[in-house]
């Protein structure tokens, strides 16, 4: 029997292929998502930890003013630290090269720990000129082992031979600071040299600025932290940390966290909507097959192996859709990963392909299709066998609400005013058509608003926030008549000092390392808006914070927040917050210049330059400012900008394609709705070209309803998107930065048109098919 | 005397709710002998697709009692009642109700495949004269062929209750008389009981016994002394 009833479905599935095959597709989407995405974050995994473990990767960090070398001494002498090393860590500018660009030198010794992974060549040797710049900076110079580049240290510039390129953990995703998103290797990368020779090249024998600590099992991380504050106080302790603090590492770890939580999210909201397809088919299919189910029940198959033999139906969409998507994921897995590598610049380890993912698609997928398959046949197995012997009695035809309205029919034709009727007659499939071209709207204007998204997320700050064209940042704080002296120069429009101080926030809610910048209160160069686009201003005293910030310290305007600052001299105050402000990219802290002297030992410096000026003007700055022996980078906003709105414009294809898919899961339900209505009113339709209606005419039939059915789903779509937007925004905000609640009106507006054009499109397909109907064979029919 | 195979006892069938009450079946009572030929004659709404189903396992009577052998189907559940029909009874259709996506023979071979002891399909269909087209699917066959499948998928599973509802009522006259006549063919081959139901005076002819159904009653039973043969009948 399963044999004969297995062969009726397949055949029967080839006869309505379109809908399973389009219902298929999706749960093949959703799955081929799941399966790219886990299979992913798997090789993420693998490549970190393979990555961690070859590079001996530190578990602690210590950042200092400066300290003798040989203060690893008393570091290792600390219960907990099974191992300490002293390194050099500088922000060294790159001479020589058509754009600015900086690299973060760090220093290695011989001792095999913390050792960045080499993609080709060999360590620097001891003493020697030798470096080893970051692979993303090598592959955009295109420099090679041999190759000479210059640095300009302390004003002087020195050549050195690059013999080999490579990353370390700790530079994954190497960004100069929090309010950075995006990696630009091309500009800033890290680069490695021998510890002698960065200390000779910095004047620093036998001194650190940075220690790394490996912890042994057993440690106690607070207890050891306290310790090693307590030890490197007398030398200007910063901050010390554990690896997973390290902005790379928590970058990754981050994005690790969201890959997961998309992989949920994806595969549950194609199923979602390949479900409504699939119901709206399989019920117009049980429909349809009324009497076939009478028969088969006459023939003595019991009603439970009836209902087996279409909850077959759903099954093999989902079998079929999980089965193709798990391949396609595994497929596309490979490459995903690969892009995630390079934007990590992890090392490719050879992990195998697992078929967890695809097990795991083929039964979620085969599982849900067949309980929709299940739900599609519970009534029609219901019925005495006589009963279903006999046609359904029809539905009977009755108003919708929308026809009390005065002058609403008045709007239609006859066969429109049919198609208003049959959205009454069929209230479930009407609801569920509804349902399904909201979920698609959704998807598509949720898509397509991210590409304004990434305007307000990105742009805005460094447009909106960010006037300054140039930043220049000096490796201490300098006398604030010093620092304006070293960057005037005629034709500039403005410039502001500011200083940046490395603190910790303590709130209710989270305690956070971040860095302090404090501004002039009148300040024109650094803007703050809040959250209803007035500009907040920083007051005399207190601090105003980002808003995702102040939510994870769990403060708001008026509350008081305790303020840890390090360095100099370790001090802690209370300090009120006076504002809280927009800012997605990064997490800032914002005070007065006033205020950061009341709280830290800095009086009149600047650890920064902004720098307002026309564009000859600044070249000319940027050309003096080479050789200033002070400053470590200089910041073109301008360069940055750009870069990022090239990077951008591979997102935005992305999106692209994917609010396109959006737009094509319209269609999907909005033509499975139309052709079973089509399927339905084929003998009214046979009748009115009969009676000498046109085509386009007969197509109001099913076309008014479709049109009515989509105002109402992009209705319901608009808060769906809002609704959607705000989940985003809650369950993706990371510490690096928060996805705004946003959805603009122009985005909202062109996904109405994207779907207004899927109705356009199922409806011309729907004509075709209806051209082809021969009313007299139809009218002959049985029901 | 043939052995009584079932019995009917104060049958009736009432549809609709307090108020639309609709009595399809009054207190019908019959006996029915094995290998006995039943023609079941009436104008529409007399009851008689209603009797049938009864006969049939097909729906349950509002009262009275029905007895197959000594099995009382009145007191059967609906697993009971689906393997009732699997075993005992063959059906055939006024639309012969194939399933169009399986050919004729996957038609009679899916019949078939659910009862422990059945006919080959083969000999089945070739019982019907239809060996050579069995692999055609329904749309591929005349109205005739079709019904002729459809009691080819009735007698596969050897049933001892062939139960027809208007066989004839979508044929013409020369395809009528091929399967009533094939009808006969498998009683006598088979030696079970066939009880048709049609509009179709003529038919009376060929049965053992006619019973003549009114307003949801069995009015009268008649015995045909001389049953003639398909190709005797008047149509």
């Amino acid at each position: 029997m399963v044999g004969y009833l297995f062969r009726k479905m397949l055949r029967d599935m080839r006869k309505g292929a379109a809908s399973y095959i389009v219902a298929a597709v999706i749960v093949m989407t959703g799955f081929a998502g799941y399966s790219v995405m886990s299979i992913a974050a798997d090789q993420l995994e693998d490549s970190k930890d393979y990555f961690f473990e070859k590079t001996n990767f530190c578990d602690a960090f210590a950042e200092v003013q400066e300290a003798p070398a040989s203060a690893v001494k008393e570091l290792e002498r600390i219960e907990g630290i099974s191992r300490a090393q002293a390194r050099l860590v500088k922000t060294a500018r790159v001479a020589g090269l058509p754009a600015e660009a900086e690299l973060k030198l760090i220093s290695v010794s011989g001792d095999g720990y913390n050792l960045p992974l080499l993609s080709r060549g060999m360590m620097p040797q001891a003493g020697e000129r030798q470096i080893i710049p970051g692979d993303g900076f090598s592959k955009a110079w295109d420099l090679s082992p041999g190759d000479s580049l210059k640095l300009s240290v302390g004003g002087r510039e020195t050549a050195f031979t690059i013999v080999g390129a490579g990353i370390s953990p700790e530079n994954i995703y190497l960004v100069k600071n929090i309010n950075e998103l995006l990696p630009t290797p091309d500009t800033y990368d890290a680069a490695f040299m021998d510890y002698d020779m960065m200390a000779r090249l910095y004047g620093m024998q036998g001194r650190a600025n940075n220690f790394v600590l490996t912890l042994r099992p057993d440690a106690d991380w607070e207890q050891v932290r306290k310790d090693v504050e307590e030890t490197l106080k007398p030398y200007g302790c910063y901050r010390v940390y554990e690896n997973k603090e390290e902005l790379s590492v928590s970058v990754l770890e981050m994005e690790l966290e969201q890959l997961n939580k998309v992989t949920a999210a994806i595969p549950f909201l194609f199923l979602m909507v390949s479900s409504i397809i699939l119901y709206i088919t399989l019920h117009r299919l049980i429909e349809q097959q009324r009497t076939q189910i009478g028969t088969l029940m006459a023939l003595g198959i019991p009603a439970r192996s009836i209902a087996w033999h279409y909850t077959a139906y759903g099954a093999a969409v989902g079998l079929a859709g999980g089965f193709f998507g798990g391949i396609g994921g595994s497929m596309a897995a490979g490459p995903m990963a690969d892009f995630y590598r390079v934007y990590f610049s992890l090392p490719k380890v050879s992990s195998p392909v697992s078929p967890r993912y695809m097990i795991i698609g083929i039964f979620a997928a085969t599982l849900f299709c067949a309980v929709v398959g299940g739900l599609s046949v519970k009534s029609a197995t219901r019925l005495a066998p006589a009963e279903a012997l006999r046609p359904a009695p029809p539905k009977n035809a009755r108003q919708l609400f929308l026809e009390k309205i005065p002058g609403f029919t008045g709007l239609f034709t006859v066969p429109g005013t049919m198609a208003v009727r049959s959205i009454a007659r069929n209230p479930r499939r009407s609801a569920l058509s509804l349902f399904g071209i909201a979920c698609a709207y959704m998807i598509t204007a949720t898509l397509v608003s991210m590409n304004s998204l990434f305007d307000v997320f990105l742009f805005d700050y460094l447009e909106k926030n960010q006037q300054q064209d140039i930043t220049v940042s000096f490796s201490a704080p300098v006398a604030a008549g010093d620092a304006r002296r070293a960057v005037r120069s005629p034709g500039i429009e403005r410039i502001e000092g500011i200083v940046e101080v490395p603190a910790v926030l303590r709130g209710p809610g989270d305690e956070i390392d971040s860095v302090i910048q404090g501004i002039p209160q009148d300040s024109e160069l650094c803007r703050l808006y809040g959250e209803d686009g007035q500009e907040v201003r920083v007051q005399p005293e207190g601090l105003v914070l980002s808003v995702h910030m102040a939510g994870r310290l769990g403060v708001s305007p008026g509350d008081l927040l305790e303020v840890e600052v390090s360095y100099p001299e370790k001090r802690i105050s209370r300090v009120p917050v006076t504002a809280v402000f927009s800012q997605y990219l990064g997490s800032s802290a914002y005070m007065s210049l006033q205020g950061v002297e009341k709280i830290s030992e800095y009086r009149d410096a600047y650890t920064s330059m902004l720098i307002k000026a026309p564009e000859p003007v600044r070249q000319e700055l940027l050309n003096r400012l080479d050789d200033a022996t002070s400053v470590t980078t200089i910041q073109n906003r301008q360069q940055r900008v750009d870069q990022y709105r090239g990077m951008m414009g591979n997102l935005t294809g992305i999106m692209g394609v994917m609010a396109f898919m959006g737009v094509l899961v319209g269609l999907a339900v909005i033509y499975t709705s139309s052709l079973i209505s089509f399927e339905e009113l084929k003998r009214e339709l046979a009748t009115l070209r009969m009676l000498g209606l046109s085509d386009r005419q007969c197509l109001d039939t099913v076309s008014v309803s479709q049109w009515l059915l989509t105002f109402g789903g992009v209705i319901l779509g608009v808060p769906m998107t809002m609704g959607a937007s705000r989940l985003i925004s809650s369950t993706m905000a990371l510490e690096l930065f928060s996805i705004p609640d946003f959805v603009d009106g122009a985005s909202l507006l062109v996904s109405v048109g994207l779907i207004f054009l899927a109705v356009a499109m199922s409806n011309r397909a729907i004509l075709k098919k209806m051209k082809k109907i021969t009313p007299v064979e139809l009218l002959r029919e049985r029901e | 005397m043939p052995e009584t195979i079932l019995r009917g006892e104060a049958l009736s069938k009432t549809y609709g709710s307090a108020g639309v009450e609709v009595n399809a079946l009054t207190e019908a009572a019959f006996d029915i002998a094995a290998g006995e030929f039943i023609v079941v004659l009436g104008p529409s709404g007399s009851g008689k697709s209603t009797l049938l189903n009864m006969l049939g396992g097909m729906d349950r009577p509002s009262a009275g009692h029905i007895w197959y052998r000594d099995r009382e189907l009145t007191q059967l559940n609906d697993v009971q009642l689906s393997e009732y029909r699997k075993d005992t009874v063959g059906f055939v259709f006024q639309f012969f109700n194939l399933i169009p996506s399986l050919t004729a023979r996957e038609n009679v071979a899916l019949a078939a495949s659910i009862v422990s002891s059945p006919m080959n399909p083969d000999e089945a269909l070739s019982m019907v004269g239809l060996k050579e087209r069995s692999r055609h699917f329904p749309s591929q066959l005349s109205g005739g062929e079709q019904q002729r499948v459809s009691i080819a998928r009735a007698i596969v599973k050897n049933p001892g209750l062939l139960l027809c509802d208007e066989p004839t009522g979508a044929l013409d006259s020369k395809n009528s008389i091929a399967v009533v006549n094939l009808l006969l063919e498998v009683r006598k081959r088979l030696g079970c009981a066939v009880i048709t139901i049609t509009h179709n005076a003529g038919m009376a002819q060929v049965a053992d016994r006619v019973f003549y159904m009114r307003d949801g009653r069995i009015e009268r039973v008649e015995v045909n002394p001389a049953p003639v043969s398909a190709e005797e009948m008047t149509w």
